[in-house]
């Protein structure tokens, strides 16, 4: 290679000085592309026979996911060590690839780029970036095969995949070494990895090795670029497309279907996914941390988020190529359900819908709403579903509670209380919708009369519906039972509309998603607010004379619907710091990383026979903190942790009561 | 095989029962109607054999209009086909819907008759014996188990302290008791054919009611309840109490 402007004085650095034969590297770089993008291609086709599923709106914001997850690696670095470790990989590797294109453009397009000030520059950015490469690579090796966390897999190719990242550093460096030792640059301290090596070599070694090292570089590079479609390589294209295609909706809102106008309903087999659902099964990177924080998973039940993912995304694979194949040959490809195939029932139904696996995931997969899907297909299509459902449906369907107790004693629980009506005061500030809890369940019933002392020694202008109210219809739709909801929410938004009023208020976090997130796919869009908001709001502005009486070591137990469903921390604690004496406490996990009761996703309807129960787990990271009240702010949460307390036999030094209980207790 | 399963519209077991303004009938606002827990079990036990030998499943209800929801709950459930035989008024006379059954029945050529082993509205227990003696039919009720043979049936009934095992020759008539099966949930699918079914309504003889209501009364109010105390120490006073107060012992 011949260089135009070299002179001893101007900093730059001679390239492909002791090749020959170079432009083999655009053939074999054309090779690898090759090999990219058919192994792209080949996924491509199986992402297409999912159903159109638009994703395309709010480009800028789309834009700005993938710059603060993608190359900030803000989703990332959340688990802080392993995130450091990737963003020290994907950070090295960006660089040093950005760094071979400079060279590239130099070298062969003439471009002047490495030279004088900048070129130092860049020397030194590549030599560190190249160590937090190998650093990182290092790490990595370390942690899967000697910290070995449960999270991860040991399997071959990740150890394949990380020795070759770890081969390509090093041998990059010794590139560098070999070149400075032959060239012996004035400007060399600018590379102090480069120096370090170079001193081990003399000019005539390094000549030789140079040149070797330069064609197994490039060679297993190439090999790299070629192998990323076929591995999960594919990641580091597919996962910043997937946060692209991030979903802009509420996290608690779940897909409607059209229900006049299908044929079948959910999912059962690949083509009834969405193309995006087919997509992320692709990002997946197997970091584990969906399984981390899955309550089922920790439980022990069959589940893991991150073992559904892969398990669909190799069944993709398989039944993906079976379809394409039987439809080039003009012929219907042969029923094969993925549930009890692929994934079996009893993980579709172990699902808590708690979101944390979601809200976890680096890379915005979408669990939940597939785990629904499957369940739509087996409840809709095959009426095939835990047994003890059957009371829960035949209960929302005649009586419009799951436990199944007489519509018309909807409003008993009220006798005695002075409660306002609707139907007596017609017009009003705050629908208070009580919800099925409220109404039947003697716990949650003890939150209602605390709710109606509350609004009342307030003064707020609230009513509720009585009979009138059906069930919100969230355990329904969690478990799959789309008729049975839209049928509630229809009933419900019929009525909601039917009278007037400002808010809607809830005592319940279900309740609150539903009507909030998912009526307005109904035509029923209304401004709904949680209790703990209510009440905090009522402090603050002095509303509420409250005397404390004596509550230490107080903590409060996120619901998932609440904290990671609706971002609702800050008033909970502020009610609970206003009513504690002092010594309020967090649970190990909290906020975002809450523990589930186990009661959502209509798991409080179903039996939970295997494994662990996941509110005894959590019960018992309150006495570990050694917390005498546990505040709730969640009807499913105050019955399964109030449980709970006495199946562990804590009665003696936990209780459990919900927020608005404690605030009624003290006014 | 031809199956057929009788079948009713009831209150639901949950409905608050108010007494109408006669005295004679209930208050029928804000009731909903449901299918016979027990006709559930006669028309799973006929979806089953169908499902496992073949043939159709008829189902047969005596009713007005709303009596139609109670067919399209079990062509949801996956019976084929539904015959009404039409009656505006509510009978409680269990011969005299015998009778109307064994009018549009009889001449169907059925191999297996089900019903439930009695309604929670009237609560006769009548229907499937009276059914069975109008068409000559041996009639086995009560039934926990059902299996079908070659031309006959072996059922486990429920008698008073065991279990009876009966066999019978087909065509025959079942009543089914709880405990036979578990009813299943109809699917989507089932509920949006049952939407479009074409129900078969027929005239019955409904001329010989010969029951008539006098007088509806709702039960006396339930006494309070009491808790003694808890464990072994409230034992004495608990026997104190059934002996002296309630004087059952």
């Amino acid at each position: 290679m011949q260089e135009a402007i070299v002179t001893s004085t101007t900093p730059t650095r001679e390239i492909y000085w002791n090749i020959d034969g170079h432009l083999l590297i655009y053939a074999a770089f054309a090779l690898a592309l090759g090999i990219f993008i058919y192994g792209f291609y080949r996924r491509i086709r199986l992402w297409k026979l999912g159903k159109p599923e638009p994703r395309n709106d709010q480009i800028g914001r789309r834009i700005w996911v993938v710059i603060r997850d993608g190359l900030l690696q803000k989703s990332v670095v959340r688990d802080r060590e392993p995130g450091l470790m990737h963003a020290g990989i994907f950070g090295g590797m960006i660089v040093l690839t950005i760094g071979t294109f400079l060279v590239l453009l130099q070298a062969d397009f003439g471009m002047p780029i490495l030279y004088g000030q900048f070129g130092l520059y860049y020397d030194l950015i590549l030599d560190i970036f190249g160590a937090v490469f190998i650093l990182g690579l290092c790490y990595a090796l370390i942690r899967r095969y000697l910290i070995r966390p449960a999270r991860l897999n040991i399997i071959y190719e990740d150890a394949f995949i990380l020795f070759g990242l770890l081969f390509i550093g090093i041998t990059g460096f010794l590139l560098e070494g070999t070149r400075i030792a032959a060239t012996q640059p004035a400007w060399s301290a600018w590379s102090p990895v480069g120096v370090v090596i170079a001193s081990w070599y003399t000019p005539e070694t390094a000549v030789l090795h140079h040149r070797i090292l330069w064609w197994v570089h490039m060679a297993v590079s190439m090999g790299f670029i070629a192998y990323i479609p076929f591995s999960k390589l594919m990641h580091i294209i597919i996962s910043p497309a997937n946060m692209f295609f991030k979903t802009f909706k509420p996290r608690g809102e779940l897909a409607t279907i059209d229900i006049e106008n299908s044929e079948t309903f959910g999912v059962s087999d690949i083509p009834e996914f969405t193309w995006k659902q087919l997509f992320d099964l692709d990002a997946c990177t197997q970091c584990g941390r969906c399984q981390d924080q899955c309550p089922a998973y920790t439980s022990e039940k069959p589940l893991s988020p991150k073992k559904l993912i892969l398990d669909l995304q190799s069944h993709l694979t398989l039944r993906g190529s079976t379809i394409i194949k039987a439809k080039k040959a003009g012929n219907e490809p042969d029923p094969d359900a993925i549930a009890g195939n692929a994934v079996s029932e009893d993980e579709i139904w172990a699902c808590t819908t708690c979101m944390a696996c979601q809200e976890h995931c680096p890379v915005s997969i979408e669990h939940v709403q597939k785990i629904v899907d499957l369940r739509r297909s087996l409840v809709l299509m095959d009426s095939k579903f835990p047994q003890e459902l059957n009371l829960a449906f035949k209960g929302l369907e005649t009586n419009a509670n799951p436990w199944n107790m007489g519509a018309a004693t909807r409003g008993d629980w009220m006798e005695d209380l002075n409660v306002p009506t609707i139907m007596d005061h017609p017009e009003v500030d705050y629908l208070w919708f009580v919800g099925c809890a409220g109404a039947f369940d003697d716990k949650a019933k003890a939150t209602s009369a605390a709710l109606v002392k509350i609004l009342n020694a307030a003064g707020v202008s609230y009513a509720v519906l009585g009979a009138d109210e059906q069930c919100c219809g969230d355990p329904a739709r969690r478990s799959g039972n789309e008729y049975v909801f839209q049928m509630l929410a229809q009933a419900n938004i019929e009525m909601f509309k039917s009278v007037k009023f400002k808010k809607i208020l809830t005592a319940c976090p279900h309740c609150l998603n539903v009507i909030m997130n998912e009526y307005p796919q109904f035509d029923g869009k209304f401004e709904v607010v949680h209790h703990t908001q209510l009440i905090a709001e009522l402090i603050a502005e002095g509303r509420l004379n409250i005397q404390k009486n004596g509550l230490p070591a107080a903590s409060f137990h996120d619901s998932c619907y609440l904290g990671r469903y609706h971002d609702i921390y800050k008033a909970p604690r502020d009610i609970m710091k206003a009513v504690s004496d002092g010594g309020f406490r967090e649970l190990a996990r909290n906020h975002d990383r809450s523990f589930c009761c186990g009661g959502g996703g209509a798991r409080f309807f179903m039996e939970e026979n295997t494994g662990k129960r996941i509110n005894h787990l959590r019960i018992q990271e309150a006495a570990d903190a050694e917390v005498k009240m546990l505040g709730v702010a969640c009807p499913f949460c105050l019955t399964m942790l109030g449980d709970a307390v006495k199946e562990k036999e804590l009665d003696a030094s936990i209780e459990v009561k919900d927020i608005a209980q404690l605030v009624a207790e003290r006014i | 095989m031809k199956l057929i399963v009788c079948i009713k519209e009831v209150p639901d077991t949950e409905t608050y029962i108010k007494i109408g303004a006669d005295q004679k009938s209930i208050n029928e606002a804000n009731v909903t109607f449901i299918m016979n827990p027990y006709d559930e079990y006669a028309v799973e036990e006929a979806l089953k054999i169908q499902e496992a030998r073949g043939g159709e499943v008829t189902a047969v209800t005596v009713g007005g209009e709303r009596a139609n929801d109670t067919l399209r709950t079990a062509i949801a459930m996956g019976v084929q086909n539904a015959v009404r035989i039409k009656s505006e008024q509510f009978v409680s006379d269990g011969l005299a819907i015998a009778k109307a059954y064994a009018g549009v029945i009889g001449g169907m050529g059925a191999d297996l008759i089900l019903l439930g082993k009695e309604t929670i509205d009237d609560g006769s227990t009548q229907t499937g014996p009276m059914l069975g003696e109008l068409l000559n039919l041996p009639c086995i009720t009560m039934v926990t188990k059902l299996e079908i043979g070659d031309g006959k049936v072996t059922a486990e009934r429920e008698v008073s302290g065991g279990v009876e095992t009966i066999e019978a020759p087909m065509p025959c008539i079942i009543t089914a008791q709880k405990g036979l099966n578990e009813p299943r949930y109809p699917s989507l699918r089932g509920k949006m054919m049952a939407k479009k079914a074409v129900i078969d309504e027929k005239d019955g003889a409904m001329d010989a009611v010969q029951v008539e209501i006098l007088e509806m009364k709702s039960p006396p109010a339930r006494g309070e309840a009491r808790v003694v105390g808890e464990g072994a120490d409230a034992v004495p006073e608990l026997v104190r109490l059934l002996k002296e107060e309630a004087k059952v012992i």
